[in-house]
């Protein structure tokens, strides 16, 4: 059978375009109530996507101190949008991102345990360990902990969730009214973990989650996010724009994945892709021009500078992007930065342009074109193993959504690229994951 | 007179989920129906996660899970319009900067509606789960830390002007970064650098909820500190004296206070089957012997006693915990709540758009809203 695509919404709540809240479509004031994402959990569910996706941050968008004018967005919970969205869908899936370095794993099992119940079996979470210094001097810390460090954390903190979620049994729930027996001690299981970060001793307060556990997702792109999520991912929100790099990626995750007893196909890679649509291929262009207009520079030169950890701020807008003092801070750079870079110096990029780039996505793959154009490139993405779907990411809310549910999802559909009914109720179905066996955590 | 239930899956009483229809494993749709109930009744609110009185490590005999309070109140935000929804979160093992985003978040999402039920004391079951200690252990010093997170808390949902989410299209203002300020906390339990990154909840803060201490030494912080105050009475004399002592310790005008009694309900027609229903129950699983103050009988009964607490200045309103979901709350909401009405006790419609103002409590304003711009800046 034709492999077909997955596909997840990426909300945030200004749109993605950085300017796109300023569009005129756009009604900015309604952006925090509850009603602009019902509207748009209701449309991806009309689109039949496997999933809405939320991110998360743990602190202001800032640049010396000061919150960012044009766009310092505001990142509101994932778990309370995600929840509230629940009770208003009855099939779409919800990724929930939070981070394995500011929370204790006990907590958050039960979160997502309880998220799971809420929505019958249709969450999943986004680990991150969270990549931003700013987030530190919220929680008390004088630094953000180590990379390598956070990842072993977050091994840790997920084999701790993993083994509370399985510490019931299917079967310890009897709530046999007649006898009075409402829940079987013999098969709740208290985990007795001490490990290098955190000591858990007792069983969850809830019976397993309806998916044995939330569908586990992962976001990052460095060697050490790479392994990772080899160890524990069975989907990934990947950031590459080209083929060529998707392509690379997914295969060095893949190829990791049984030395962890773990088959390459337990695993959905969906890069995020920002399409702008028109009925012609200059309509889309058009569209996608004026959105640049709304672009003020300060903002997208910051967004650079804290993609590249680099102040390009007393740079001229049209002079070339500084690429060799940039690689001569020698970081451990990101996978979208680096091919920022090699792209920058093989096409001599001006910071202006680097910075258009930027604010459209932030560095996701972007699409400008007609939906026959839209389906065409994600079909070729898929069939050359570039990935096994989309995260999509409007330019704005809610039209931009709109256009893709009733212009591409429906060539996609005619293609057999994409489902025309949900064909299970829960998020693993939607996936094609399984539901993973008790005890399976080692 | 102020009314809010406290929501459980099958009810307060730990053998409600032996004789209750609903069904027993943890979901949210039950609850949700239980939300639009309260709703048509004009509660003011629902309340999430409070500690029922279970006896411990009984779950072989009694449905002692709760769900997250924090997801289950986002669950009922888009299928209700008017009431407020308040939710537990311990001030143990978590952090400033999470509870408020969390629930600045929330406030947004239900356009002002929302309460932070801060419980106190309450985590002894969770220190091997969590793998240290809770904090400390004596009252004053545990006061001193949980008033240190509540106000960090503040701090961050004020450290949004409310002007300061400009969304201003033609100049491109999103955020107007001369009033977000950085809180700069340096406390002796936090150290918070705000500001938060969400702006500041329709309400200003959320409703901010806390439990009457059983030990009394807690108490003077309890009633200078709450919005509003669950308040755990057995008898009429007990509630009345207990009423006065928190004004007095609130230390405050106390119009901006209010205080609710606890009371669980088994409620019908006839008195006799009321009675026989609490007997049941106690008999497959005798309820632990608590201070909450019990009612059995029948609506106009409980009408009657709900005047004499009133006129007897013993409260300002009651919180329900109905002993068999869904029975108790329909009978509360059908037969009890248009008594109440026609006494002139609860208005005809919710009174506005937010819980504060159901509970007709002034919406704060920011406190770094009166300082110079970024004079925090140096």
């Amino acid at each position: 059978m034709m492999r077909r695509l997955h596909l997840g919404l990426f909300i945030y709540p200004a749109g993605h375009h950085i300017a796109g809240w300023r569009h005129p479509a756009v009604d900015a004031r309604s952006i925090a109530g509850v009603d602009y994402y019902v509207r748009a959990a209701q449309t991806a569910e009309r689109g039949k996507f496997d999933l809405f996706f939320v991110g998360d941050m743990l602190a202001a968008r800032e640049k010396d101190g000061r919150v960012i004018r044009e766009g310092g967005l505001n990142n509101i919970d994932s778990i309370s949008i995600t929840s509230a969205l629940s009770a208003v869908t009855e099939c779409l899936g919800f990724v929930a991102t939070l981070s394995t370095t500011y929370n204790e794993p006990y907590y958050i099992a039960e979160r997502f345990a309880s998220l799971d119940h809420i929505s019958n079996g249709r969450a999943g979470w986004n680990i991150i360990t969270t990549a931003n210094d700013d987030a530190a001097y919220n929680f008390g810390q004088k630094s953000h902990m180590e990379k390598t460090l956070r990842y072993e954390r977050a091994k840790e903190f997920i084999d701790v969730c993993t083994a509370l979620w399985d510490s019931w049994d299917d079967t310890a729930l009897v709530a046999d009214k007649a006898r009075g027996i409402f829940a079987d001690p013999t098969h709740i299981h208290p985990i007795d973990h001490k490990g290098r970060f955190f000591s858990v001793q007792g069983a969850l307060g809830l019976p397993r989650p309806p998916q044995g556990w939330p569908v586990l997702v992962q976001a990052g792109g460095s060697p050490a996010g790479v392994e990772f999520a080899a160890q524990v991912a069975e989907a990934i929100f990947a950031a590459q724009s080209k083929l060529e790099e998707a392509r690379a990626y997914r295969n060095a995750v893949k190829q990791r994945m049984p030395k962890y007893g773990r088959s390459p196909d337990t695993l959905k890679v969906l890069p995020g892709l920002s399409p702008i649509l028109g009925s012609t291929e200059q309509e889309a262009q058009r569209k996608e021009a004026e959105l640049d207009e709304l672009i003020l520079p300060a903002v997208g030169v910051w967004m650079l500078s804290e993609q590249m950890r680099f102040r390009l701020y007393d740079y001229a807008l049209d002079a070339p992007l500084p690429c060799a003092d940039i690689r001569a801070t020698d970081q451990a750079f990101t996978p979208r930065v680096v091919s920022m870079l090699d792209r920058a110096e093989r096409e001599g990029l001006t910071i202006r342009a680097c910075v258009n780039q930027v604010a459209k996505s932030r560095s996701h793959g972007t699409f400008v074109g007609t939906p026959d154009q839209l389906a065409d490139h994600m079909q070729h993405w898929l069939e050359t193993g570039g990935c096994d779907g989309f995260n999509i990411m409007p330019a704005y809310f809610p039209d931009e959504l709109d256009v893709f549910v009733d212009q591409a999802v429906p060539i996609l559909q005619r293609r057999g690229l994409f489902r025309t009914e949900y064909e299970g109720a829960m998020l693993r179905d939607h996936l094609g994951l399984a539901r993973p066996p008790r005890g399976r955590a080692s | 007179m102020h009314l809010t239930v406290s929501l459980t899956g099958s009810g307060h009483h730990p053998a409600a989920w032996r004789v209750s229809p609903l069904p027993a494993h943890p979901n949210a749709a039950t609850l949700q129906a239980m939300a639009c109930t309260a709703e048509r009744g004009g509660l003011d609110a629902v309340l999430l996660g409070l500690p029922a009185e279970m006896p411990a490590d009984c779950l072989a005999r009694a449905n002692t899970m709760i769900l997250d309070p924090l997801p289950l109140l986002g669950s009922l935000i888009a299928v209700t319009n008017r009431i407020g929804l308040g939710a537990a979160w311990t001030v143990d093992y978590t952090e400033p900067y999470h509870v408020a985003r969390v629930f600045a978040t929330l406030d947004h999402l239900s356009y002002g509606r929302t309460a932070w039920i801060a419980s106190m004391f309450g985590t002894a079951s969770l220190v091997p789960r969590i793998g240290r200690p809770a904090g400390p252990e004596d009252p004053p010093a545990y006061c001193a830390r949980a008033g240190e997170f509540i106000d960090v808390a503040k701090q961050l949902w004020d450290s949004w002007e409310d002007e300061a989410f400009a969304l201003d299209k033609p100049s491109g203002m999103f955020v107007d970064p001369e009033r977000v300020y950085p809180i700069q906390h340096v406390g002796a339990f936090f150290s918070v650098r705000g500001p938060l990154n969400v702006p500041r909840p329709p309400q200003g803060n959320p409703v901010l909820v806390l439990h009457d201490p059983s030990t009394a030494a807690a108490r003077p912080f309890v009633a200078s500190t709450a919005d509003v105050v669950l308040m755990d009475c057995a008898s009429l004399p007990d509630a009345v004296a207990r009423y006065r002592d928190l004004r007095a310790l609130a230390g405050r005008d106390t119009d901006v206070l209010r205080i609710l009694a606890n009371m669980v309900i088994v409620l019908d027609e006839s008195e006799l089957v009321a009675q026989q229903r609490a007997a049941t129950l106690d008999a497959m699983i005798p309820p632990l012997p608590g201070s909450t103050a019990r009612f059995v009988g029948t609506p106009d009964q409980l009408v009657t006693t709900l005047l004499v607490w009133h006129e007897q200045h013993a409260c300002d309103g009651f919180n329900f915990l109905p002993a068999v979901m869904p029975h108790d709350l329909d009978q509360l909401v059908d037969a009890v709540f248009p008594r109440l009405q026609r006494h002139g006790l609860r208005p005809a419609a919710y009174p506005g758009a937010t819980l504060r103002e159901h509970l007709g409590l002034p919406r704060p304003r920011s406190q770094f809203a009166t300082r110079a711009p970024m004079g925090l800046a140096s």
